[in-house]
């Protein structure tokens, strides 16, 4: 059995309730803030739900704006498009910034593999990369490392100081690193936080600065975005950027919200809609809401299961009550064990931007595959024998002391921090 | 049959419930209003981490020191678009990145910020709030990520 590193998970733990921290600072700074999660709610259900007439409103916009659009079915339509994009321009050095589409479609492996040298540019992504892993949080996707990790890496890939894991330092030496990526990039690209319709641009959110330096240096830009991006309009976009940061990170709006509408004088901009299984979802009359998600990692940073686990511990690459629920609905088969990860303590719905009944969805779900579930089923099935019998519950609950020192004898972790206290007076006779 | 045409295509026959378009004049109303905008916005401002100076001589405009439109009290952001290519790059490009701003440009909030952009054209445009940052290490806050390090508005 795996021993789990108590001092690490509280670590973790912390680190992820300072964000939520945040986000409730900000939320209560907003005397509004009710009226516009209603209001995105309300933006969103008419958007996902004309997303025909906008994604066309959007190409011919975006078509006016000088840009090349791209429609993809499926993921492998996805990597195959990027791929003849780069490959026609003869790309070798490709800067990314961050996007969990990419993530989702499993970009980078296909286009190493055609030899393009993609560049993770956002902080965070890059500790990933060079550690050859996945993000284990949609926003902060280096959440789970500690800086004397980071140090070490960095000393081997960058040539950084022995010993020296100061953040500052660091940051600053990735920084010189990566300037030289951004110079001599042939291409860059992004994801989509917002694709408006009515204009044709797309708005990619950031505080590094990354998505920028790429775009701005390189000859060629890509952005590409699952169809439920779609906003009506910028009106539109006043709603979400109150919500989005800080919802995610605790800030008021992230440091850069930039808004691409036209191509580089003498070069290409392309974008590549993507649905990926999206359509799909709109069509489940219970689980359309998803698409709703704006991705700002709310749900996931105030997760009690998410918090103490991590997200290695869930079998979809989006981690937390979001992930759960898309894993399960894309696919319950494969990843039905995910929807154990929630104590149904419905703090994701509090919290959620587009107020997305994440829980009720969880549970939900859980009915659904019941029968995937089979030692669940059992557990409850001996425990409701047991409630109904008062002698057997008894004798149980007498036993349930022994049974955690026989497993504290066997090694076994699970007893531990769940030692019952001593009792000084008994209620019950 | 093109993936353009199959994507609408199972849109349409996705059987969604049609929702309206909500009004958005009455978010608009309620969003909050600062009765001295100014002071909101040179507060949200340091707290992004910018160095605001008000009312002494900005440097002249160049490389990196850039106009902006108009500034956002909640939040501390100011509006730059670029027309030029190279004044992109310029807005990342230098460690140390100065905008002018205009003391009566400044709206309280971001419903009447994108309601002012309603009807405007850009090539390419920004809403810059403080230096670049990132807390991907251990949740510690830096600053100068990969645009500027330190971003400074004067105010006029």
């Amino acid at each position: 059995m795996r021993v789990i590193n108590q001092d690490r998970v509280a670590w973790h733990d912390q680190a992820l309730w300072a964000l939520r921290a945040k986000r409730d600072h900000q939320a209560q700074s907003v005397p509004e803030w009710e009226e516009l999660r209603e209001t995105a709610l309300k933006l969103k259900l008419y958007s996902n739900s004309h997303l025909e007439e906008l994604l066309l409103q959007f190409e011919a916009a975006a078509q006016k704006n000088g840009a090349i659009v791209h429609w993809a079915a499926d993921a492998k339509e996805y990597r195959e498009i990027i791929h003849e994009i780069l490959a026609s321009h003869g790309v070798r050095n490709f800067v990314k910034s961050k996007s969990m589409l990419a993530e989702e479609c499993e970009l980078n492996p296909y286009l190493v593999s055609k030899g393009i040298d993609v560049v993770e540019t956002d902080l965070g992504e890059r500790i990933i990369q060079l550690r050859g892993e996945k993000p284990s949080h949609i926003v902060v996707p280096a959440i789970h490392i500690k800086k004397e990790e980071v140090g070490e890496l960095f000393e081997r890939e960058m040539g950084t100081e022995k010993g020296n894991s100061d953040p500052t330092y660091l940051t600053h030496a990735a920084r010189r690193a990566l300037r030289e990526k951004f110079e001599n990039a042939d291409a860059a690209m992004t994801g989509g936080n917002f694709a408006v319709a009515s204009t044709g641009e797309v708005v990619v959110c950031t505080n590094e600065g990354n998505a920028d330096m790429g775009t701005s240096f390189a000859p060629l830009q890509i952005a590409a975005f699952g169809i439920d991006k779609i906003v009506p309009d910028r009106e539109a976009l006043g709603v979400f950027t109150r919500l989005l940061a800080r919802s995610g990170t605790g800030q008021p709006i992230t440091t850069y919200t930039s808004h691409y509408s036209k191509p580089k004088k003498g070069s290409e901009f392309h974008i590549v809609i993507v649905d990926n299984g999206r359509s799909q979802i709109l069509a489940n009359r219970e689980h359309y809401r998803l698409l709703n998600c704006l991705r700002c990692g709310a749900c996931i940073n105030t997760c009690p299961v998410y918090r103490r686990t991590g997200g290695y511990a869930y079998s979809y690459f989006i981690p937390g009550p979001i992930g759960v629920n898309l894993g399960s609905t894309r696919d319950a088969a494969r990843y039905h064990k995910d929807l154990s990860a929630c104590s149904l303590c419905h703090s994701c719905q509090d919290v959620c931007p587009v107020k997305m009944n994440l829980a009720d969805q969880i549970y939900s779900l859980r009915q659904q595959h019941t029968s995937a579930l089979s030692s669940k089923a059992m557990i409850s099935g001996v425990l409701s024998w047991v409630f109904n019998h008062p002698t057997i519950y008894n004798i149980a609950l007498g036993a349930a002391p022994l049974g955690t020192r026989i497993m504290r004898a066997l090694h076994i972790d699970w007893g531990r921090g769940r030692r019952m206290p001593q009792a000084k007076k008994r209620f019950r006779k | 049959m093109t993936s353009k045409d199959k994507i609408i295509k199972r849109l349409r026959s996705s059987g969604c419930e049609k929702f309206p378009k909500p009004n958005l004049e009455e978010i608009l109303s309620h969003a909050i209003h600062f009765e001295d905008a100014l002071s909101k916005f040179i507060e949200s401002a340091k707290a992004s981490g910018a160095d605001v100076i008000v009312d002494s001589a900005a440097p002249a405009e160049g490389p990196s020191v850039l106009r902006a439109e108009f500034g956002v009290a909640e939040n501390g952001a100011v509006w730059i678009t670029c027309t030029l290519d190279e004044d992109r790059r310029n807005l990342f490009r230098h460690d140390e990145l100065s905008v002018i701003l205009d003391k009566e440009k400044i709206v309280d909030n971001m419903n009447l910020a994108y309601k002012a952009l309603a009807g405007e054209c850009y090539d390419y445009g920004c809403f810059i709030s403080g230096p670049s940052k990132t807390a991907d290490i251990e949740q510690a806050l830096v600053l100068g990520a990969h645009g500027s390090r330190k971003f400074t508005i004067y105010i006029q």
